[in-house]
């Protein structure tokens, strides 16, 4: 047989290996806005009831490209570990959305928990702070926008700051529970929209 | 100036001769076809008569008319055979008259030798006697002028029972009876102790069994082949059987067709009934040779070929995922080759996926992917081409996916996450087809790039969900003749 000369092969081993290092190397800007975030200040929602006199919010946000899911938990203090009182402290998000660093998503307000369908939904609209906007030395990473109850005016909403706290690699378990009545109580029969079969 | 007839035809007989004195031992004509260049050495008679060895006035030349009609009758045996071409001494280019060659160069040195000798500069003359057995081994006229070496282990030999080395000199008398056994010397000529050591040299070389090779070792033999582009060596030697009865011998050294560095020796005893026992001798290794024409020259193509590599795969109809998904995995695979131009084939894939960029493949799995089938090739020096046709299998193990994002963040809990927002295709059956090529890299390794498409027509899930995936691999393989 007459080999191929070396010299040849050398050149084009490389070039494939490079090939396939990028080929296999994959953009994870699909999960660029998941993590816990949590609120800066009391966030108050007009004419939802537990959000009136103004309370603590926590957002787990999963991103899977264009979608987006997570749980809402509401908390009386600044601290974020008393759940708060007279009313459902856990929600899950529905029709979570993502076009590029603008995200959009749902929750139940269930201001009598547990709940019923009745409950009005609030609309998030946030944006996600490019990781360069560095606020006080915390993590730079920074959803602003506005929590509104569904049918709400959006334009006189107060903007409301949240901080990512933990990154999508340092959740745990724990942050994935949320024992929603809604969803896994009594109350859950046909409340949740979901998503459809492919 | 007026010449007769006779003067005239005398000269242009004469011409050709006169003018091109050279043509007596010019290269054999150009043949138009393949043929075995064989050289043919001086036969030797190792018929050593101690007895004899000293003869009374002058000393008689060697006698070798028998072992030149020997030789002769050899000679026009080969050249009866078309595709052999008989390379005589001078057409080795060692004959030629060239003051520069070796054979000149160790001539003077046997020279210098005796004249050291005579002087009584024994030491001297040693290490110039030894220079040139060195000289001549290395150049091979050992072989080609075995009577000048012979010239030089006899003043090697003397000089050594000079020196007080009988040991020593007993070697070198001996080796000079092996280049020129047949030699005389002069009753009286050396003194009785250097006769005695000569006698007792030719007793111990006629009670010891003759060397079969003319150059000692194979690797002077292969040394020889290749420095004087010959395929083969052909030595006769005359010798007394165990009766007594005179055998000749003929060793044939040739180079073997599968590996040029391997010599092969063919052996031929028989009686020595007189010239014509060469030639038979000749005819019987004939009849066997390697000549071209009974040489199979087909150039031989591998047959089975063997491959492992990395393998890349992607389905070109996903409506499983929105982005689709990645597989790398490993392949290995035989193709052999039934006939020019037609193979049989087989492969087997072992795909481990990637993380679509959405999330929507809930989990990563497995898949084994195995194909057969018969394919188109074309196998040439430097490779091989082929494409591929066949049946193809695809498992795949716990494939699960999902557009709900809910699914992917609690796949498991029903409440969130209904069975009929996963779907799991398992098994995908359809075609396959690929085309690709093997570059060798030596004689049997190659490396491999390989494309393909597969279409499914039958799938445990709907067949719409996963169909058409398209592989790349490369890799490295073996190819067995």
């Amino acid at each position: 047989m007459r080999p191929v000369p070396a010299a040849i092969l050398r050149r084009l081993l490389p070039l494939l290996a490079g090939a396939l290092a990028v080929s296999a190397l994959s953009c994870d800007s699909s999960r660029l806005i998941s993590g816990v975030y949590r609120s800066e200040d009391s966030v108050y929602i007009r004419d939802v009831a537990g959000f009136s006199d103004g309370c603590w919010v926590e957002l787990m946000l999963a991103q899977f490209g264009p979608d987006l899911t997570g749980i809402v938990r509401v908390f009386d203090e600044d601290q974020f570990i008393v759940p708060a009182t007279g009313m459902c402290a856990c929600r899950y998000l529905e029709d979570g959305k993502v076009v590029d660093q603008d995200l959009s998503f749902a929750f139940r307000s269930n201001g009598d928990c547990p709940g019923s369908d009745q409950t009005p939904l609030v609309i998030a609209s946030f944006t996600f702070d490019k990781p360069d906007t560095v606020i006080d030395g915390g993590s730079g990473e920074y959803l602003t926008g506005t929590l509104v109850v569904e049918g709400g005016d959006r334009t006189t909403a107060s903007t409301i700051t949240l901080r990512r706290v933990r990154a999508w690699g340092d959740l745990s378990s724990d942050d994935l529970l949320c024992d929603d009545p809604l969803v896994h109580g009594e109350a859950a029969s046909g409340l949740v929209s979901r998503g459809t079969a492919e | 100036m007026k010449l007769s007839i006779e003067a005239t035809i005398v000269m242009l007989a004469a011409f050709p001769v006169l003018v091109c004195p050279g043509a007596a031992f010019s290269e054999p004509e150009q043949r138009s076809w393949p043929v075995k260049r064989v050289v043919l050495i001086d036969a030797r008679d190792f018929r050593v008569n101690p007895d004899a060895l000293f003869v009374d006035g002058e000393a008689p030349s060697e006698d070798r008319s028998h072992l030149d009609a020997a030789a002769d009758s050899a000679r026009v045996t080969l050249a009866g055979e078309a595709e052999i071409e008989v390379v005589g001494v001078a057409g080795t280019g060692l004959a030629d008259e060239d003051p520069d060659s070796t054979e000149y160069v160790v001539r003077g040195m046997l020279h210098l030798g005796i004249e050291r000798y005579r002087d009584i500069r024994l030491v001297e003359a040693i290490s110039v006697l030894e220079g040139a057995i060195s000289l001549a081994r290395e150049s091979y006229v050992d072989v080609l002028m075995p009577a000048l070496v012979s010239d030089l282990y006899l003043f090697l030999g003397l000089c050594r029972l000079e020196t007080g080395d009988p040991d020593m000199a007993h070697i070198a008398l001996k080796n000079m009876f092996l280049y020129s056994p047949g030699r005389r010397f002069r009753s009286g000529w050396f003194p009785q102790t250097q006769e005695k050591a000569l006698r007792a040299a030719a007793l111990d070389f006629a009670q010891s069994p003759p060397r079969e090779n003319p150059l000692d070792t194979m690797d002077r033999v292969a040394g020889f082949l290749r420095r004087h582009r010959v395929d083969a060596l052909i030595y006769l030697y005359l010798w007394p059987g165990s009766d007594g009865s005179p055998l000749i011998e003929t060793r044939v050294f040739e180079r073997s067709l599968k590996d040029a560095e391997t010599i092969e020796i063919t052996r031929d005893s028989r009686l020595w009934t007189g010239p014509e026992a060469a030639s038979l001798a000749i005819s019987s290794w004939l009849a066997c040779a390697d000549i071209p024409s009974r040489t199979d020259t087909t150039r031989r193509l591998p047959r089975l070929f063997l491959n492992t590599g990395f393998s890349y795969s992607m389905f070109a109809a996903d409506n499983t995922t929105r982005t689709g998904f990645h597989n790398l995995g490993v392949a290995v695979g035989f193709a052999y080759q039934i006939q020019p131009g037609l193979d049989t084939f087989m492969k087997l894939n072992v795909f481990r996926t990637l993380e679509d960029s959405y999330g929507d493949l809930l989990d990563d799995f497995w898949s084994l992917r195995t194909s057969i089938g018969v394919g188109y090739s074309a196998v040439f020096s430097w490779g091989r081409v082929f494409t591929h046709f066949g049946l193809e299998m695809n498992y795949l193990s716990g494939f699960r996916s999902s557009t709900d994002p809910r699914c992917k963040l609690w796949p498991d809990d029903p409440d969130l996450c209904g069975s009929s927002d996963v779907s799991a295709p398992s098994f995908l059956f359809g075609a396959t087809g690929a085309v690709g090529v093997n570059v060798f890299v030596s004689r049997s390794v190659f490396v491999m790039v390989e494309v393909g498409l597969s279409g499914y027509f039958v799938a445990s899930e709907a067949l719409s969900d996963l169909n058409f995936p398209f592989e790349t691999g490369f890799g490295v393989g073996y190819a067995f003749f």
